[in-house]
């Protein structure tokens, strides 16, 4: 296990070297945004993990919230998970709105502006941080049960954050993909969006995994303190 | 122009591995520092000093 772990970190590397160096020297710049348009090759992969990450939060949300009182042992896990996929996903936001501001710096002149695209992230990301802050201070046993609540809830918001640029007219650019006829990437930029979403997708799992292993030896831990208490008692 | 001049381009690339490798970082402390319980059954099972 330990070694498929290492292999998995030697790899991931190798392909973000990769996509470093395509997005960088191989595939061509855009004709009207130059230089300025690879940012979209980090921008991109950002967003598909925090969504890959936010669904896996929310799926185990549901699965802990379904069979907690049948099967606490497998709830502990899910929940694990959940935790360790919120906290990358919350990680992944904060680097799409950052690289999405400086991106906005050049093309705009600006740094942050309230459209719909942008606010609704910036909500995404609050609601996910109250969701951490929420395990971080409360305690006892229904601490679990009002996370994985507040995840179920705050999942809603990103069909909307997917949607704004669609529903609404926003100074955010209007859709690359899935945006209708005469939209995506010039199939020459397109290894570059390969390689690094390849990367970072695996950089993802390989540090939700790591989390994840983390927080299980902290629950058997604290499972193991309860029952020596009771046992003193 | 070399695309590594561009200095917006570099800022982004930047601060995406800066975070990345901050929380790769905090996780990899969690890890470390997580107590761990023995599973092994019988007499040894119990606590670990974290590593």
């Amino acid at each position: 296990m330990k070694l498929l772990r290492w292999l998995w970190f030697g790899a991931t590397l190798a392909v973000l070297a990769n996509g470093f160096h395509v997005a960088m020297y191989v595939v061509p710049a855009d004709r009207e945004q130059g230089d300025l348009s690879r940012i979209l090759y980090y921008h991109v992969p950002t967003w598909c993990g925090m969504a890959l990450f936010f669904t896996i939060n929310v799926i185990c949300s549901i699965v802990f919230l379904a069979i907690r009182n049948k099967n606490p042992q497998r709830a502990l896990k899910t929940d694990a998970l959940a935790l360790a996929s919120a906290e990358m996903g919350v990680v992944y936001c904060l680097i799409g709105m950052a690289t999405g501001s400086i991106w906005g710096r050049a093309a705009w002149g600006i740094w942050w502006t309230w459209d719909a695209r942008l606010t609704t992230t910036l909500v995404l990301w609050l609601i996910y941080v109250a969701y951490l802050l929420v395990r971080r201070f409360i305690s006892g046993p229904e601490m679990r049960v009002m996370a994985a609540v507040i995840a179920v809830f705050g999942f809603a918001d990103i069909p909307i954050v997917y949607m704004s640029t669609r529903w609404w007219r926003t100074q955010h650019p209007a859709p690359v993909f899935f945006g209708g006829p005469n939209t995506g990437l010039d199939p020459s930029m397109m290894p570059a969006l390969w390689w690094n979403l390849a990367g970072w997708l695996a950089w993802g799992i390989f540090v939700v995994a790591l989390r994840y292993s983390a927080e299980r030896r902290q629950q058997r831990a604290d499972q193991h303190s309860a029952s020596v208490a009771l046992e003193a008692a | 122009m070399n695309p590594m001049f561009h200095r917006h381009l570099v800022a982004a690339y930047a601060v995406t591995w800066i975070i990345q490798l901050s929380y790769l970082a905090y996780v990899a402390w969690k890890w470390i520092t997580a107590p761990k319980v023995l599973e092994s059954g019988g007499k040894n099972q119990g606590l670990q000093e974290p590593r």
